[in-house]
């Protein structure tokens, strides 16, 4: 049983930075920056567990959704004329290990197939189980070159095609990548980084009694799960109705020309890298408005996600003070 | 006839970035322009380009091959077909992708991550097909030879104008069916290439278009030969483009950029001297102004001669259209060697870097580590017979296996002898220690010194960061040295460490090396398989020992010899002594020669001429693996 995800006490720049994700999993995924033990791979599960379960193609390995896209599998059955039969499946949260191999994050031959059949087949790897799931990283700033260079392919096309080992295949992966970091350990490439929508430092709670209430929600569930469960229920249907209802809400958003206004004004101002932080900073607005059920974005959404969204695309040498970028965003923030 | 809707409109998804379009347009008029090469740093579109371009090959079924980083050799140039092996009974090959890609076009995503192998085996054969890749110079340049053999290289700009700001924001805040929107501007797009396709072949040129290529070339120091003949290719595609039947120095103008950009000496990046390279900046600005008259004086020729019979309010909307563009693209050129050097300080010194960096993973490719977690780790590169690690390729025994499984007899499972079995080679990336150890004597303060030395060292750091090299850091002053910074590869931590160095006392500079020495032992037994650089920043006056009453030279000389003698260090000295003075005592520059290091004075390592101090100790620990 899984500690439920309302029930997760303070941390709410990380809970929300979840929740605007999974509203529009074209943000692009949730880097969270922090120290152990402040709950951050609990609540990735919990919100996986809480999400209503999704439909995917029965059968299928690689999660295809019926509508698309779909692996090389699916494809020849719709091309054969097959018919698809729908399943429904709970959302995952795939942890991607520090010391995995590549043949494990990209899938590779089926060994023991092809010693007991002599045939080829593909096993899937990580990120087959990953499609339209959450890819956990934990420590993602440890992980090894080699694999960034990986997860930055797929990332890019939302496609991982395989070419390893005599086999060839392809099939969708898209997922909510989300991973964490301690900064002092080390540096994330920037190309990478960049991949991760947004960003958000947490900080272990020192507020006595916030600790307090963490530790009796703990002991509580871990002693009385069920009544624990059953006590947040409630809670726990409310946000879910919450971000279904946002779901279907954010196609019908309104972005005034003020509110583009001040995108620009704000990304222009601060010399960001791409177009990246721009887009993901009006989607996540988007979101956050969706998330409050409203159907305009405010200036409200944008003060709230900014941070969230540029933070970690501030153009700085390696060496440069961060505080005095961040400052500065701050300073235009206020304005705004 | 159709009319052209100006390639600016292709790809609607991505706004603006013409010339990355055009270049794009122009390899599919004709594949021998060589292909396309886009640039650019993150969240500019390249990927999205691609995909654009994928969409379109899908939409009008050109045959494209896609190489994924994963690629292993087996699948790029071919290998055994397991299964029909294991049928007939004896070797069955398969095809590899390269030799799918024939007349094909290539898409490989950050082509820049590939291993030089693996590259090597790509531009090989790249005269059969077309290669359009992608590259983040942030992560690595690949070798000026690979370069020289894609036809354009294009480097994606930020959007300025804030129309065009506006309009991508627009367009991108909601999720968009990339597949299936704008099919129209494609099928439009497609019937006007295939024209121009077939009248490409008309085109005609006059004898001096080749002289003026050429010179075009020599003038911008791209010395390939590849230049021109890719120069030559895409201005005629571009003159078809334009439904001209002759090549005019303006078409090749206009697409010269596209073609010399990344073949131009000083993006190549030799060793090269800093006096010589301003040089050629000058050399290379005074070319663009060159053409860029012409240009400006040629266009009133243009729409007399235009023969279309598109409506004339088409033809100067056309014309008006090209003028900005034009401009921009010519603006792009000196901006994009611009955007190397002063965008990060020094963007053009990681370049160079990582590619010597490049050559020392090769040099030491195959380098085995012993540790179990090792094991796991590292780029699967081939099959091997024998190998100490015991690491078993599971493919290669059964492919080795498959041929002799019918004369072993084979009912269901596979009969695999000890003699198939095969084993992986593997290999990762060895990373550099950068061993810091900072004299913080009273001398440096003299002069403000130190703030010149922390600025050199800073610098240094700065190149460590680029190619994620650990650091570590040795301060010694008064009696004693200390590890203020352990190894690490947070290069932010080190650059705190370095902000509060204090400075002031006597000069224990002996027990600095000593330090030093420790370290890199200590450092050494973890992580057999670094290379380490010891960094040693002093004017040398050494006047504490470490016993008491010896003499801190000779200390200081025994432990050089030390250093010297641990294969895997190597060392640069950085001598902070004022030139000027009486009292210069050239201690420093004796010092270099106990540690058989590398001497710079710390005049000569102020931020421009650092590249070349890096680049040579990089130069230095390669020939030093060579001998070994």
């Amino acid at each position: 049983m899984i500690f439920p995800f309302t029930a997760i006490v303070n941390q709410e720049d990380m809970k929300l930075g979840l929740i605007l994700n999974v509203i529009d999993p074209s943000i692009g995924g949730l880097l969270i920056m922090g120290e152990k033990g402040t709950a951050k791979s609990t609540a990735v599960r919990a919100l996986a567990d809480l999400l209503p379960e999704i439909e995917v193609i029965k059968g299928c390995k690689f999660n295809c959704a019926p509508e698309g896209p779909y692996c090389i599998e699916c494809l020849e059955k719709i091309k054969n004329g097959e018919s698809i039969e729908i399943e429904k499946k709970k959302m995952e949260v795939v942890e991607l290990p520090l010391g995995v191999t590549e043949d494990r994050v990209v899938g590779t031959l089926d060994i023991e197939y092809a010693i007991t059949k002599g045939k080829r087949h593909f096993e899937p790897g990580l990120l087959a189980k990953a499609n339209r799931n959450f890819l956990y990283i934990d420590e993602v700033n440890l992980l090894e070159d080699h694999i960034v260079d990986l997860l930055l392919d797929s990332a890019a096309m939302g496609i991982n095609r395989v070419e390893r080992e005599g086999i060839s295949f392809f099939h969708p992966a898209r997922f909510i990548l989300v991973g964490t970091m301690n900064p002092e350990e080390g540096e994330l490439r920037p190309q990478f980084l960049d991949r991760f929508g947004l960003c958000v430092e947490i900080k272990a709670i020192t507020d006595k009694n916030l600790r307090k209430e963490i530790l009796k929600r703990k002991i509580e569930f871990d002693t009385n799960p069920e009544k624990f469960m059953q006590k947040w229920e409630p809670e726990q249907k409310k946000l879910v109705k919450r971000i279904l209802e946002a779901k279907k809400l954010i196609s019908e958003i309104e972005v005034s020309e003020e509110i583009y206004e001040k995108v620009v004004e704000l990304t222009s101002e601060l010399s960001l890298d791409g177009h990246r932080g721009d887009i993901v900073l009006l989607k996540s607005a988007k979101a956050h408005a969706a998330f409050n059920l409203r159907k305009k974005v405010e200036k409200e959404d944008i003060k709230r996600v900014a941070y969230f969204a540029l933070k970690h695309r501030l153009k700085r040498l390696p060496f440069e003070e961060p505080e005095s970028e961040v400052k500065r965003l701050y300073d235009i923030l206020s304005r705004i | 006839m159709i009319s052209f809707p100006e390639f600016k409109e292709a790809f609607p998804e991505l706004i603006g970035n013409y010339p990355a379009k055009l270049a794009l347009i122009l390899n599919l008029i004709d594949p021998n322009c060589g292909g396309v090469l886009l640039a650019g740093k993150r969240g500019l579109g390249k990927s999205l380009l691609l995909k654009l371009l994928k969409k379109y090959l899908n939409l009008f079924k050109i045959p494209y091959v896609e190489i994924p980083l994963n690629v292993t050799e087996e699948n790029l140039v071919g290998g055994i077909d397991v299964e029909k092996t294991l049928e007939i009974g004896y070797r069955v090959y398969q095809k590899g992708l390269l030799d799918k890609a024939k007349n094909a076009y290539v898409l490989i995503e950050e082509i820049n991550l590939f291993p030089a192998e693996y590259l090597s085996l790509i531009f090989q054969r790249s005269y059969n097909y077309t290669i359009i890749a992608t590259l983040n110079p942030e992560e690595g340049f690949i070798s000026s030879h690979f370069l020289d053999k894609i036809g354009m290289c294009v480097f994606l700009e930020k959007l300025e104008d804030k129309k065009a700001y506006f309009e991508l924001l627009r367009f991108w805040e909601k999720e968009k069916d990339l597949e299936n929107s704008y099919l129209e501007s494609y099928s439009n797009l497609y019937k006007y290439i295939e024209i121009i396709k077939s009248w490409r072949t008309n085109v005609k040129y006059e004898d001096f278009i080749w002289d003026y290529i050429v010179e075009i070339c020599l003038k911008n120091r791209a010395f390939t030969h590849r230049a021109e003949i890719f120069l030559f290719f895409a201005s005629r595609a571009y003159a078809a483009l334009k439904g001209d039947s002759i090549i005019k120095p303006d078409y090749v103008n206009f697409v010269a950029p596209l073609v010399l950009l990344h073949r131009m000496k000083n993006v190549e990046e030799k060793l090269q001297p800093q006096q010589e390279k301003k040089e050629n900046q000058e050399q290379f600005q005074k070319n663009q102004e060159e053409p860029q008259n012409q240009s400006q004086n040629k266009p009133e020729k243009l729409p007399q001669k235009e023969q279309e019979k598109s409506s004339s309010q088409n033809e100067e909307n056309k014309e008006e259209n090209e003028e900005p563009d034009m401009d921009s693209l010519e603006i792009f050129l000196p901006s994009a060697p611009k955007e190397e050097i002063f965008d990060l300080g020094d963007v053009f010194k990681p370049k160079r870097l990582l590619l010597k960096k490049d050559r020392i993973i090769r040099s030491i490719s195959g380098r085995r580590t012993k540790s179990k977690t090792h094991l796991k780790g590292g780029r699967f590169v081939r099959s091997v017979i024998f190998s100490k690690d015991k690491d078993i390729d599971l493919f290669g025994t059964i492919k080795t296996a498959s041929p002799f499984q019918k004369l072993r007899g084979r009912k269901d499972k596979l009969i695999i002898y000890k003699e198939d079995i095969r084993y992986k080679e593997k290999e990762r990336k060895i990373s550099h220690l950068v061993v810091f150890v900072v004299d913080g004597s009273g001398s440096m303060a003299a002069q403000r010194r130190m703030i010149a030395t922390k600025g050199a060292i800073l610098s240094l750091l700065m190149d460590c960061y680029q190619k994620r090299d650990k650091v570590a850091m040795i301060l010694f002053r008064k009696f004693n040295a200390d590890v203020v910074l352990p190894p690490t590869s947070s290069v932010e931590l080190a650059y705190k460490k370095l902000k509060d160095l204090p400075t002031g006392g006597n000069t224990p500079l002996s027990a600095g090396l000593f330090e030093a020495y420790k370290l890199i032992k200590k450092y050494h037994l973890k992580s057999p398989e670094d290379r380490i650089l010891l960094m040693l920043v002093t004017d040398g006056k050494a006047n504490i020992p470490i016993k008491i009453a010896s003499d801190p030279l000779e200390e200081t000389e025994n432990i050089c010899y030390e250093l010297k003698n641990l294969s895997y260090v190597d060392a640069v000295v950085v001598d902070t002594e004022i030139k000027k003075d009486f009292l210069k005592m050239d201690l420093a520059k004796e010092i270099a020669e106990w540690l058989g290091a590398l001497y710079f004075a710390l005049e000569e390592i102020k931020s421009e001429s650092l590249l070349n101090i890096v680049n040579l100790s990089k130069n230095f620990l390669y020939r030093n693996e060579a001998k070994s």
